[in-house]
């Protein structure tokens, strides 16, 4: 989102991966207007290194993890709960936690501020 | 806790006992009261005789079929004027399931139901009665039961770690109704042939999400609606 609007933000370059992890999970992609970040389903914090238009912040997502039987043919999926955003300041102004519950529901958790 | 099947059989074979015995006991005081005889008119006692049976279709489900379910279960049916039975229906049943997610679900538990059937055949002002049956009925039925949870694989392919539940023990119980329809048949002496059809409705509904019960003992898989068939043999004391 651009500073004091509503309005989305698209970003020239993005690149985003895990803390210690090697994989890229958006690897100098352009033209990017919202990303999809797997939440790690055994620990309590999902971090990740996230480079926007070359500046580099660190986001640092708190969550709670819940086991959800989809069903006893599909198998368990785990559910998260958004508790606390923590993020360097260097790209990002702030993050709000739009929708805490994350499942399988495709909707938007949260919004980024430049 | 897994209850184990082995209690759970001696439990149900212990009520067993106890009711073959009270009826027993019943049968012995009715036979030595004088029931006044009229010679045009017959009365009826209130009371007039202890059923009790077992449901033996497992013998063909469980051994013959060898299907992942099992089920024993017995009955004590009251005849009340001849027109109204209540019944008493205990049992023992589990399952042992191999989902096709790979989860394994196994489950033993006791359940028990309560009811009333009602004889559709009425002889008129019961001067000859018919010792067989034509029943129509409900029940209400509840189990209270453990079941436990194996090989719940959860993969997670970013963060590179996958883990392997096992063990996990949830305890709950659960009620339900059932309409049931049947046929009793006195074969020789006291001794009666049989077979009831049953639709079984569950109450409540389960918290999305949950490791709800596969299968629910007395009641059959975790379906809104099941429909169950018994075959029966009996006495009547």
């Amino acid at each position: 989102m651009q500073r004091g609007t509503t309005n989305a933000l698209t970003l020239q370059s993005l690149s985003v991966r895990g803390m210690n992890r090697d994989s890229l999970l958006y690897n100098n992609q352009s033209n990017v207007r919202a990303m999809i970040l797997p939440l790690n389903r055994f620990n309590q914090v999902s971090i990740f290194i996230c480079t926007m238009n070359g500046i580099t912040d660190t986001l640092s997502i708190y969550h709670t993890n819940n086991d959800f039987l989809i069903s006893y043919a599909c198998g368990v999926v785990i559910a998260h709960q958004i508790d606390t955003i923590l993020t360097t300041n260097h790209f990002i102004e702030k993050v709000n936690i739009i929708e805490p519950h994350v499942n399988t529901a495709t909707t938007q958790h949260l919004q980024i501020f430049h | 806790m897994l209850i184990p099947l082995q209690h759970n059989t001696f439990r149900f074979f212990i009520s067993l006992i106890l009711w073959v015995s009270l009826a027993e006991g019943i049968h012995s005081q009715n036979t030595n009261n004088k029931v006044n005889v009229d010679s045009n008119y017959i009365r009826s006692p209130f009371l007039k005789g202890i059923r009790v049976e077992l449901d033996v279709s497992p013998l063909v489900s469980t051994f013959i079929l060898g299907t992942e379910h099992y089920q024993w279960q017995a009955a004590t049916q009251f005849h009340l004027r001849n027109q109204y039975l209540p019944i008493v229906e205990v049992g023992v049943s589990g399952s042992n399931i191999h989902t096709p997610s790979g989860i394994h679900y196994r489950t033993d538990g006791l359940f028990y139901r309560v009811g009333l059937d009602i004889s559709a055949i009425r002889p008129a002002n019961d001067r000859q009665p018919t010792n067989h049956l034509l029943l129509v009925g409900a029940r209400l039925g509840y189990s209270g039961f453990t079941y436990e949870l194996n090989n719940i694989v959860i993969n997670d392919p970013y963060w590179n770690r996958s883990e392997i539940r096992n063990g996990m023990q949830h305890t709950t119980s659960r009620f339900w109704m059932e309409i049931v329809a049947g046929l009793r048949v006195e074969i020789f002496t006291r001794a009666y042939l049989g077979w009831s059809i049953r639709y079984k409705s569950l109450f409540g509904y389960d918290v999305p999400g949950a490791y709800k019960p596969l299968f629910i003992p007395g009641y059959g898989m975790n379906n809104e609606n099941n429909w169950a068939f018994s075959y029966l043999i009996g006495y009547k004391f």
